[in-house]
């Protein structure tokens, strides 16, 4: 919040501050949602840009990243409605130390695939179910599953109740759980 | 709810999965560097909407001769009453319209406006302030018809030619097969 405090009071450098801390988070939400990471990334700056622009106006009353989020969210929603978003997948490096191991070679020993061409096919099934979704159970998903909010955190950014997030995650589960089937035990 | 196993692989356990997709090494130097010009870009921007903002009276020296302009045109687009007597007789008078009159009423209005004409000897150009007014459109000495007019929206102002002897300037406005056939017989415009 000091560091929001100095951009409001007129300091650009601390902006940059902000944006180093939160562009790693920013940028995967927007890149789950989006499942193509040029698009990922100028929706990412498009956010920041809006964030300074409107950074005035952020009174503290939920936390910065939050407020951040619900302006990422809500570009790249926008973006969606539009249609104008590229319309095949690019999709970032799996970085295979931090993949979960024991999920990966469970798979790999069940359908005799060999490691690193499961984690590819894994991660292009999993980008592709995740498009399936509607925007809006895919913003809670991503929000939940992937960034770990909790339920009364995404209502905030989303701007809708708790009842609606849980019954949006519900349903996007099932979809989920429909379309990656194969994987499932 | 019954337990899951440890090895058991569900839709989250999944999804955790793409926590692991990262951007390569060197794809934040380039996102800063983007953002950066985009800023600067954003910047000059909205600065250049703001020096528009706070400079109003430019807009109106801009938009003055534009709504001059209109003014004008509408001014001119309006119907005139009527000075000739064809409007006098009550029909509405549109900026282009023909007239007929008997020839000896057209012979007697070009005796007087003959009358009325002085050209200056000396020089050779002025201005001679005139209304709208009819214009000969057609006309055949030899036989005892009817001479047609028109109507025309005169500039107000006129410039005669005069060099040496007096010389009647042609009627733009007459068809150039009229004028030919008029032959060395003059062309006579009365304003």
């Amino acid at each position: 919040m000091v560091y929001v405090r100095r951009v409001q009071e007129g300091d650009v450098a601390a902006f940059d501050y902000l944006v180093r801390r939160y562009r790693e988070r920013l940028y995967s939400v927007i890149y789950n949602l989006t499942s193509n990471r040029e698009d990922a990334a100028d929706l990412t700056q498009e956010a920041f840009i809006k964030a300074f622009r409107s950074i005035q106006r952020f009174r503290g009353n939920a936390s910065f990243f939050t407020w951040l989020y619900r302006i990422g969210v809500n570009t790249t929603l926008s973006q969606l409605k539009k249609n104008r978003m590229r319309r095949f997948f690019s999709l970032d490096n799996v970085d295979e130390e931090l993949a979960a191991s024991d999920i990966i070679e469970s798979l790999s020993m069940k359908t005799g695939t060999e490691r690193s061409i499961l984690v590819k096919e894994l991660q292009e099934k999993l980008n592709e179910a995740l498009q399936k979704l509607s925007p809006k159970q895919r913003v809670v998903v991503v929000l939940f599953e992937i960034e770990g909010l909790g339920h009364q955190e995404i209502s905030e950014v989303v701007g809708c109740s708790v009842g609606t997030v849980r019954s949006r995650l519900h349903y996007a589960k099932q979809q989920l759980q429909a379309h990656l089937q194969d994987y499932l035990q | 709810m019954a337990k899951r196993s440890k090895n058991e692989i569900t839709v989250e356990a999944l999804l955790r999965l793409k926590r692991s997709e990262k951007p390569p090494a060197d794809f934040w130097d380039s996102f800063n560097d983007a953002l950066q010009q985009r800023q600067l870009g954003d910047l000059v921007k909205s600065e250049s909407w703001l020096v528009r903002l706070r400079r109003p009276a430019r807009w109106i020296y801009a938009g003055f001769p534009v709504a001059a302009t209109v003014l004008l045109v509408i001014a001119l687009a309006s119907p005139r009453p009527a000075t000739s007597p064809a409007g006098e007789s009550g029909s509405p008078q549109t900026a282009e319209e023909t007239a007929t009159v008997s020839k000896s009423d057209f012979m007697a209005e070009i005796s007087r406006a003959a009358r009325e004409l002085s050209f200056p000897q000396s020089a050779s150009e002025e201005v001679v302030p005139v209304e709208t007014r009819f214009v000969m459109d057609a006309f055949a000495p030899s036989r005892d018809t009817d001479a047609r007019f028109r109507k025309v929206m005169a500039s107000p102002t006129f410039t005669a030619s005069i060099q040496g002897s007096t010389r009647y300037v042609a009627d733009p406005i007459s068809e150039p097969h009229q004028a030919q056939s008029a032959g060395s017989r003059s062309e006579f415009s009365h304003f």
